[in-house]
């Protein structure tokens, strides 16, 4: 797992829990609620694409040591997994529809059922993402961001597309755990 | 031997137990050759991985077994720093179910039989 540290040069995502039952997450720019909306489509088109190399990240296995359990198990839940994850990323495709621009922003508010849809999406397009760029164990410390910033470096765009998506994975939790109990 | 953990609550609910009148049966003799051996547990162990945020773990942990968010985040820790940790153990069904359910929210989990 990774500590969040605050990445520089990429825009900052922020949600918060407003009152009652509404989450409002801020974007920079309407492109941004346009890039999500767009990697919620792609995350949907990967689910129907089981050649994908990185989709092994979400479809975990169960039972290291027994293939019988394994496919048993895989024949039992398979559906209802995938099922889930396209229904995350098609109710996050809805909320990012519903955006509003504001004061040097972009605004998107929503209800705690949509937000924890977004939630899991985002967790998805991560994994995937992540697995694609093989990332490792504290590669979000400071000096590693500079380096994934650094113009020379191969992959700076898509590991800024990463910590852009961290970062609002990790707000939109904040936001939903504010109106968490246990 | 990995430390086990409480029973916590399902995270769906149960069906209560109907009252029932018990009809009159057959007394069958028990076969005292057999020898029953009480069935082991199995137990549900999630994976560190450098992709999942740790407050998200967390949170799952909290949201799917009911615990609270201090053993919640210890667990999480373990998993952090000693590479995984046991989250339940209990019977093979609804060992299946959590680990499904942990699949659903991106954690890595697998199940085996307690040693």
């Amino acid at each position: 797992m990774k500590r969040l540290r605050t990445p520089k040069r990429i825009r900052i995502p922020d949600a918060t829990a407003l009152g009652g039952d509404v989450i409002e997450i801020l974007l920079s720019h309407r492109e941004d609620a346009h890039g999500l909306r767009n990697l919620a489509e792609h995350t949907i088109e990967l689910f129907n694409t089981p050649t994908e190399p990185t989709m092994w990240r979400l479809f975990q296995t169960t039972y290291d040591d027994d293939p019988v359990a394994e496919a048993r198990y895989v024949e039992k839940t398979r559906g209802r997994l995938i099922a889930r994850k396209r229904e995350d990323a098609t109710r996050a495709i809805s909320v990012f529809n519903t955006g509003k621009p504001g004061l040097a922003s972009f605004k998107i508010r929503t209800d705690r059922a949509h937000a924890l849809n977004v939630l899991g999406f985002l967790n998805d397009a991560r994994l995937i993402m992540g697995t694609r760029l093989n990332i490792q164990q504290g590669e979000t410390r400071r000096a590693e961001i500079r380096r994934f910033a650094s113009p020379d470096h191969p992959d700076r765009l898509p590991r800024n597309r990463y910590l852009f998506l961290t970062h609002l994975e990790f707000k939109l939790l904040a936001a939903v755990r504010g109106a968490f109990s246990p | 031997m990995i430390s086990r953990v409480l029973n916590p609550p399902l995270p769906f609910p149960v069906l209560a137990r109907a009252e029932t009148i018990t009809a009159p049966v057959k007394e069958e003799t028990p076969d005292t050759d057999k020898v029953a051996e009480p069935e082991r547990p199995w137990i549900i162990i999630v994976w560190n991985d450098p992709i999942n945020l740790m407050a998200y773990v967390t949170y799952v942990l909290q949201k799917l077994f009911g615990y609270g968010r201090a053993k919640a985040h210890k667990l999480m820790m373990q998993v952090h720093v000693e590479g995984k940790s046991v989250v339940w153990n209990g019977a093979k069904e609804r060992c299946e179910a959590y680990v499904a359910a942990l699949h659903e929210h991106g954690l890595w989990a697998t199940m085996q039989k307690d040693d």
